[in-house]
């Protein structure tokens, strides 16, 4: 059983005198959807690109299936589906045709085409010419093209741009489905978290080029504790009271005082001292911050650490 | 190999249902039909007419000049159009697939088409020629189609265009604007126009199927046209390709304005390079002879109608022109058949500032305002010549005659050009 489907280690690209992918370090392991998060111009599809051979990176190696990708490339490439930001479709012919043209090239078996129009459930209108199509069903005859030879590991940049809500939800089950259903390891990008934490079981978030986090969603989740927000009477007075305490404490704006790291236990520790040094406790509110404050936490933190520098 | 044969047997699918297909009928139907009226309008059919082959070369040089080159153009921009469109290339490079292969397969297919096309050319043509000879029998009297001739000279055609196939194929894949593979081919196919009577002509590429069938231009042409169009054609094939396996496959086809100037900035600079290179040619037994030494002992050694031996002297053409009230001069020294220098002097029109050169004489010479003198180099030393004032009673004058007699008087030999002056009218 494999264990790592892809591996880079201080992947770099350069742009004229911009670092679009900076030194990163992904690691993807086997079964499971991999969600590869960024706003948009991080980098996610220039490295998405360099894993697919698509472009030539200034420095470090990628290593697809334990392999490194440089002199193997068209023997790995056999065991990757791919769709990279729109499909790639000729619109004059039909769906069927698309799929034969691929095929042709890669020399497979003739059944595979039936084969991954079922998984799309294209098959129905396979024999419509693709310029007929919706998007959703480009984006998922683009899916099909990926499946058709059978791959161990499908890459997928933004597979849900542009699709309406009823799109989204349609690839998001398909998406879900592939790992239990084929076994195969989907390493999927997206500037949206919500879409990506409803199926991805590994998260890396990458930034201005460089990769913040890389882990499973509850380590991402751990990283950031829930928070406490406390209303008092006497905000001065509380802030010191907790301060002498050993609590970080800060005071918002409306005088609501926020407290870190609070589990419940420690919930009910603060309101009794508070209580009993008479402050009087009138709002006391347990929030766990959400993967999307996580996110933009990281990436604009990120971001307004590098512009200070 | 066998991927390469999967890339033609894929590229072979894509072709369905494209406007590429369907012109490699309709470019020589317009060919076909072209010469079906010009043959139908015909008014003189001289008595050794040869219809059939008057019908086939005519046809196929038009095809071979004009046509075909545009057809190419327009077919490789299509055929890589449906990639360029939907963007194909981060689809197709990212298969296991060698990228030779596919650059290949795109090559192939054009030659493939620009092959059945000239061969459709030729169907065509043989159907043509009959209903012309159904219509007007006199056609038929004189001659029978020679078809060996016509598959000849439709290969030889082909294979002179491949270098032009190569050329195309790379520029429409590396550029993905539709202007820039369209705007190649126009240009080549119209600096042909001008290359077509320059030395360039034998190698420029748009001209090498022309070459192969054109009459006049001679076996030597013809062989060169098919070893510059199959070879260079190789040649620009494995260049290109290797130009496009080593380069990023976003590369392929993005449009960069910069660049897109930058090309069109050189093309300008090459057409207009290779315009002025067409054009010297023709200038160049002009300015070539301009330097000669023989010019500065005519332009000060002339001497009078009549001269007497250690009397007269020499006199400045110069001086001449002034005393004549003569604005401008050409001199054309012709030697055994070519010319030797030619010159102009002062203005071509009384007043005016355009100066008389060895071409603009030509045109202004009959009104009388300027002078025409000849001297053949045989002769020794500086030439004696008999200036005849035109006839001043008519508004337009014309040189009657004029005689040169050539060196001394004592030399009664006279030259060819002392003749009456219908040579040179």
């Amino acid at each position: 059983m494999q264990t790592t489907m892809i591996e880079t280690r201080a992947l770099t690209r350069r742009f004229k005198d911009r670092l679009a992918v900076d030194a990163v370090n992904l690691w993807v392991p086997s079964a499971g959807i991999y969600g590869f998060l960024g706003p948009n111009g991080a980098g996610k599809t220039t490295t998405i690109r360099m894993l697919l051979g698509l472009m030539r990176p200034d420095a470090g190696d990628i290593c697809l299936f334990d392999t490194p990708l440089a002199g193997n490339r068209q023997g790995l490439l056999q065991r990757v589906g791919a769709l990279v930001e729109t499909p790639s479709l000729y619109p004059h012919l039909t769906g069927r045709e698309n799929l034969e043209v691929t095929r042709r090239l890669l020399g497979a078996a003739r059944n595979l085409i039936d084969r991954a129009l079922d998984i799309v459930k294209l098959t129905a209108d396979a024999s419509r010419c693709v310029r007929e199509y919706s998007l959703g069903m480009r984006q998922r005859l683009g899916l099909a093209l990926a499946l058709l030879n059978q791959p161990k590991l499908l890459i997928l940049d933004e597979p849900t741009n542009g699709l309406d809500p009823a799109g989204i939800h349609e690839m998001r089950d398909l998406l879900r489905r592939l790992p239990v259903e084929l076994g195969l390891t989907v390493f999927l990008s997206s500037h949206l978290l919500s879409e990506v934490e409803q199926i991805a079981s590994h998260i890396g978030i990458i930034h201005a080029g460089r990769l913040l986090f890389q882990g499973t969603l509850t380590e991402l989740q751990a990283q950031q504790q829930a928070q406490l927000t406390i209303g008092v009477t006497a905000p001065e007075r509380a802030v010191q009271c907790l301060a002498k305490a050993g609590w970080a404490v800060q005071q918002r704006a409306d005088g609501m005082l926020i407290v870190a790291a609070a589990s419940p236990a420690v919930s009910a520790q603060l309101n009794h001292l508070l209580v009993s040094q008479g402050i009087e406790v009138f709002h006391l509110a347990r929030t766990q911050l959400s993967l999307e404050d996580i996110f933009l936490a990281l990436t604009d933190g990120k971001a307004s650490e590098r512009s200070a520098l | 190999m066998k991927a390469l044969l999967r890339a033609l047997h894929a590229e072979l699918l894509k072709l369905k249902r494209t406007l590429a297909f369907r012109m490699i009928f309709v470019a020589p139907l317009l060919v076909a039909l072209l010469q079906f009226f010009v043959g139908l309008n015909q008014r003189r059919i001289p008595a050794d007419f040869k219809f059939w082959e008057a019908v086939f070369r005519n046809s196929l040089s038009v095809w071979a000049v004009f046509m075909l080159p545009l057809l190419i153009s327009l077919e490789t921009a299509l055929l890589t159009g449906i990639e360029h469109s939907e963007k194909q290339w981060k689809h197709l490079l990212a298969l296991p697939v060698p990228r030779s292969a596919i650059y290949t397969a795109k090559l192939l297919i054009a030659l493939l088409l620009a092959l059945l096309s000239t061969l459709a050319l030729c169907a065509l043509l043989v159907l043509t020629g009959y209903a012309l000879v159904g219509l007007r029998p006199e056609y038929g009297a004189a001659s029978s189609p020679d078809y060996g001739w016509l598959l000849q000279h439709a290969l030889m055609i082909w294979l002179a265009a491949w270098l032009i196939i190569a050329l195309h194929t790379w520029i429409s894949i590396r550029w993905s604007s539709f202007t820039v593979a369209l705007g190649a081919g126009v240009a080549g196919t119209f600096f042909a126009l001008f290359a077509a009577s320059a030395r360039i002509g034998k190698y420029y590429p748009w001209l090498l199927p022309l070459n192969t069938v054109n009459v006049g231009t001679g076996e030597s042409r013809a062989r060169l046209a098919l070893i510059l169009g199959g070879i260079g054609g190789v040649i620009v094939a494995v260049l290109g390709d290797l130009e496009f396996v080593r380069r990023d496959a976003d590369e392929a086809g993005i449009t960069i304005s910069r660049r897109l100037a930058l090309l069109c900035g050189a093309t300008a600079i090459g057409l207009a390079a290779l315009g002025v290179y067409v054009q010297l040619p023709k200038a160049k037994p002009a300015l070539a002879a301009l330097s000669h030494p023989r010019a500065e002992r005519v332009e000060n050694g002339l001497l009078s109608a009549v001269t007497i031996k250690d009397v007269s002297k020499p006199m400045k053409l110069a001086n001449r022109m002034a005393f004549y009230h003569v604005p401008g001069v050409s001199i054309t020294v012709i030697n055994e058949g070519k010319i030797e220098w030619a010159k102009g002097y002062g203005v071509l029109e009384d007043g005016g500032d355009a100066p008389v050169t060895t071409e603009k004489i030509g045109k202004h010479w009959p009104r009388g305002d300027t002078a025409m003198m000849a001297a053949s180099s045989k002769a020794a030393g500086a030439c004696s010549l008999k200036w005849r004032q035109p006839d001043c009673g008519r508004r337009q004058p014309t040189w009657r005659t004029w005689r040169l007699p050539c060196g001394r008087r004592s030399d009664s030999k006279r030259n060819n050009f002392s003749r009456r002056n219908s040579c040179v009218r």
